[in-house]
């Protein structure tokens, strides 16, 4: 890393610390959600009967552990999705857009740079649902395979950048919606096991679950997380995963600059 | 120093903008906010940019800084083509947008500058000299750690001064920086202004301002546009000699009325 990158890597990042500090309950409020939510379905385990559910038996038996690693990282999958819209939505809501874009950063490592402290955070709420799962209800994780774990976390952020970017272009060209992320993220709570093992859906939706990306994601990460898999056993799940940051991010810097270009072109840069 | 023709002999201009027309459409339908303008400035250059609201003065200086994309002509600094955006020459640009709303509100003013200082490579000490250095003409001591959503219209308008001059950039770009300042903070802003930039060699001030007295003694050219056409362009004495004015006023209002009587000018 170039110390011109480092120094505009850092400027975002102690940015974005200050802007969050300045809401002073921000994170008591999501440190609140996180407990609720986790709560909520310690309980709806409880209904649940692992041996009546033998989808579970591959990820351990144990409905809560599954669910929670579902919530978790689904809560980062919205994360990661909407962060880069919302760095763009921010933007153009301050009025700093244009004085940004002025500086000499390519509009791909602003608009990354932006997010970094929403990435890192959501890495934080993932780190919430499981210590709280762990400090309050009694979740007992076996080891980590850590190679393993970091390889399908990096190519995770990075399916869902691409799909992030694509939905920035959007902010940037439109203001407004956000077809790609919501499309993703509701997809993903019906088709990539969230809350039940993409195993009992109909062999049409279970075609259609491995389209999305978090079903990749959750399969890798429940397997490390929760059977203590190797490099090897989620090798599979990784390399499907690793196709979309290959289609999706060529596309996200492409949409990016057609859009910048054409809010350019039309001179609404600095509308909102 | 001076005003010069696109095809002038001796030195290129630094700063060249070529029949440079804008067009925004919306549902509205289409304003026309740039006609064919026209510029070349040598280094050195202070060229004030003045005429009514909706003349086109804040759509020249965002072509000039490569935010807004014209649809026809050419926009080069030192010979480099600004087509592909702001980021072309952005070190090499500062750009006071007209605007107050575009700094984060919740952060303090040396934060704010902190940021945008970073992104152009100032690290802390070199942020504090510059501050330093601007700061008798700039006045923001004591302001610093004010969250910039409290400040008041100046002290913005000063800070909008400061991140633009931070990297001492050879294109300046102001969209009337004096607005919202009062006579003795103004005079002191174009005073710093006039020593930074004139007569500098590889520099070139760009400034628009509905404040005509100012903008004759600051500028050493002044471009009048009135509804995106450039209705008159030279040094301050040439306008005022040319029209016959006995002010800048005057010089305005006749290059205006000259302008919109020529053949093809908008009704």
């Amino acid at each position: 890393m170039t110390p011109r990158l480092a120094s505009v890597l850092f400027a975002f990042l102690r940015r974005d610390a200050f802007l969050y500090a300045s809401y002073k309950f921000s994170f008591v409020l999501d440190l609140a959600s996180v407990l609720l939510s986790t709560a909520t379905f310690f309980f709806v385990a409880r209904l649940v009967d692992p041996a009546a559910l033998p989808a579970m038996a591959a990820y351990g038996g144990r409905y809560f552990a599954f669910v929670l690693i579902g919530i978790a990282f689904s809560a980062c999958q919205g994360v990661c999705l909407h962060s880069l819209a919302q760095s763009v939505r921010r933007e153009q809501l301050f009025g700093t857009l244009e004085s940004v874009l002025t500086a000499p950063a390519s509009l791909p490592l602003v608009i990354l740079a932006s997010s970094q402290w929403n990435l890192l955070y959501a890495a934080l709420q993932v780190g919430f649902h499981l210590g709280i799962g762990i400090l309050v209800f009694g979740l007992s994780l076996p080891p980590v395979d850590i190679v393993a774990a970091a390889l399908m976390l990096i190519l995770t952020a990075a399916a869902f950048l691409g799909i992030g970017m694509i939905s920035a272009a959007f902010i940037l060209r439109f203001k407004r919606g956000d077809p790609a992320a919501w499309l993703i993220a509701a997809a993903s709570d019906l088709l990539a096991g969230v809350y039940f093992p993409v195993s009992i859906l109909p062999k049409p939706l279970q075609a259609l679950a491995d389209l999305v990306p978090m079903t990749h994601a959750l399969e890798g990460l429940r397997l490390v997380l929760l059977r203590s898999a190797s490099l090897s056993e989620v090798l599979p799940h990784a390399l499907a995963l690793a196709a979309f940051p290959v289609v999706l991010l060529p596309l996200g810097i492409l949409g990016l600059r057609t859009a910048f270009d054409r809010a350019r072109a039309d001179g609404s840069l600095g509308h909102y | 120093m001076g005003l010069l023709t696109a095809h002038a002999g001796g030195r290129p201009p630094l700063l060249l903008a070529e029949s440079v027309s804008k067009t925004y459409r919306g549902s509205a339908g289409a304003v026309q906010a740039l006609d064919a303008v026209s510029l070349a400035l040598e280094a050195g250059s202070v060229l004030g940019l003045v005429g009514p609201n909706g003349s086109g003065k804040t759509t020249l200086l965002k072509v000039l800084a490569g935010l807004v994309t014209p649809d026809s002509g050419r926009v080069a600094f030192d010979g480099a083509s600004l087509a592909g955006g702001p980021g072309d020459l952005a070190a090499e640009t500062g750009f006071s947008p007209g605007e107050e709303r575009s700094f984060y509100g919740p952060l303090s003013l040396i934060e704010n500058l902190r940021f945008f200082g970073r992104l152009r490579g100032l690290g802390e000490r070199a942020l504090a000299e510059r501050l330093e250095g601007l700061e008798p003409h700039l006045g923001l001591k004591g302001f610093e750690d004010l969250p910039y959503q409290q400040a008041s219209s100046g002290v913005k308008a000063r800070l909008s001064l400061a991140r633009a001059l931070l990297h001492r950039p050879r294109l300046l770009l102001l969209d009337e920086p004096t607005r919202s300042l009062d006579v003795e903070a103004g005079a002191m802003v174009r005073a710093m202004l006039r020593r930074e930039y004139l007569g500098a060699p590889e520099r070139v001030l760009v400034w628009s301002t509905h404040r005509l007295e100012e903008a004759w003694e600051t500028s050493t050219e002044i471009a009048v546009l009135d509804r995106g056409t450039l209705a008159g362009l030279g040094s301050p004495e040439e306008l005022l000699r040319r029209t016959g004015a006995a002010n800048p006023a005057e010089a305005c209002s006749a290059l205006r009325r000259e302008a919109s009587g020529r053949p093809g000018a908008p009704a």
